[in-house]
């Protein structure tokens, strides 16, 4: 029978099948070479595993806490995102303002009512809902609708 | 893992409690240094926690904590290769081949070293997988698992590991 020498490692490690296991274990008990291999095995391991388990004097816990990266609270996102959907506001009145839009030649005259009106006045020139659409890059279907 | 990856800091906490000296041991024993393992060890668990979005159920945590903690060592393994060899400093393995070896029973500690310095002079991978099964008694499929490879290729490391170590302690086995 051929020898099971690469076979013996996987069976002292109890990772073979079991009747593959007890085939290994029948060889070796009848081949003085196999039998020789299986015991030179398990001294070897035998003698590594007497080595000493390294110990962790403290936990890492205390360390690894400060090194964690925060994350907002859900208070203060809740307050972040409300303080810039405020900032944005303040940010487009006054663009609306200091810019010179208007709505229908009412350039600067407060707050922008054109949604009602249908038209703006930019700079001088008046254009319409559907231009303005049209310029920021909607195709022509999605200005109709 | 799920709550972790929420941010639960207290789910974390259990987790590092739960695996740190596992981990650790891991560690000490693949680059033979305690406080170096130490600080890998806080860098592997810093990762977990980053990627835990990421961990798959199906997959064993065992071997994914040992995945990422056996490649933060092996590289930096290769560091500190690099490192002797660009200051010339003589290995501690050249010292350690180049010692007499006492034809007297060794006590206990200098077995213990003997062996360290045996499993510290194998090739990484073969290392990684002694330390994970006699050390930390993972199957050969959670070893495959943190190698990244298969079951036979375990087996065949270990095969191999295990020959290199028979030679090189050679006259401290003796076999029953």
């Amino acid at each position: 029978m051929k020898h099971v020498t690469d076979r013996i490692q996987a069976c002292l490690d109890g990772e073979l099948p079991p009747e593959e296991a007890a085939r290994v274990r029948e060889h070796c008990a009848g081949c003085p070479a196999c039998d020789r291999a299986w015991r030179e095995a398990e001294a070897l391991w035998r003698l590594v595993d007497v080595a000493e388990v390294p110990q962790l004097e403290r936990s890492l816990w205390p360390g690894l806490r400060a090194r964690l990266p925060r994350r907002p609270t859900r208070r203060a996102r809740l307050v972040f995102g409300a303080a810039a959907a405020a900032a944005t506001m303040a940010g487009l009145l006054l663009g609306f303002e200091l810019g010179g839009v208007g709505v229908d030649g009412a350039a600067g005259n407060g707050a922008p009512s054109f949604l009602d009106q249908g038209s703006l006045l930019v700079e001088g020139s008046e254009f319409t809902l559907d231009q303005l659409y049209l310029a920021a890059g909607a195709t022509d279907q999605e200005a109709q609708r | 893992m799920e709550r972790i990856a929420k941010g639960d800091e207290r789910a974390f906490q259990v987790l590092v409690e739960r695996w740190e000296g596992p981990l650790f041991a891991f560690l000490a024993r693949m680059l033979g240094d305690a406080a170096e393992a130490e600080d890998l060890a806080q860098e592997t668990f810093l990762r977990v926690y980053a990627q835990a979005r990421h961990y798959r159920a199906a997959n064993r945590f065992r071997s994914w904590l040992f995945r990422i903690g056996g490649n933060l060592a092996r590289s930096r393994l290769r560091r500190r290769r690099v490192l002797r060899w660009v200051r010339f400093e003589p290995g501690l393995h050249d010292r350690a081949a180049s010692s007499p070896a006492p034809d007297r029973r060794l006590e206990r500690e200098e077995i213990q070293s003997a062996v360290q310095e045996a499993l510290d002079r194998l090739p990484d991978r073969q290392r990684q997988a002694v330390i994970l099964r006699r050390y930390q008694g993972l199957s050969y499929r959670e070893i495959a698992g943190a190698l990244g490879t298969t079951e036979a290729a375990v087996e065949s490391l270990l095969q191999r590991a295990a020959m290199a170590l028979r030679k090189d302690l050679a006259g401290k086995v003796e076999p029953e």
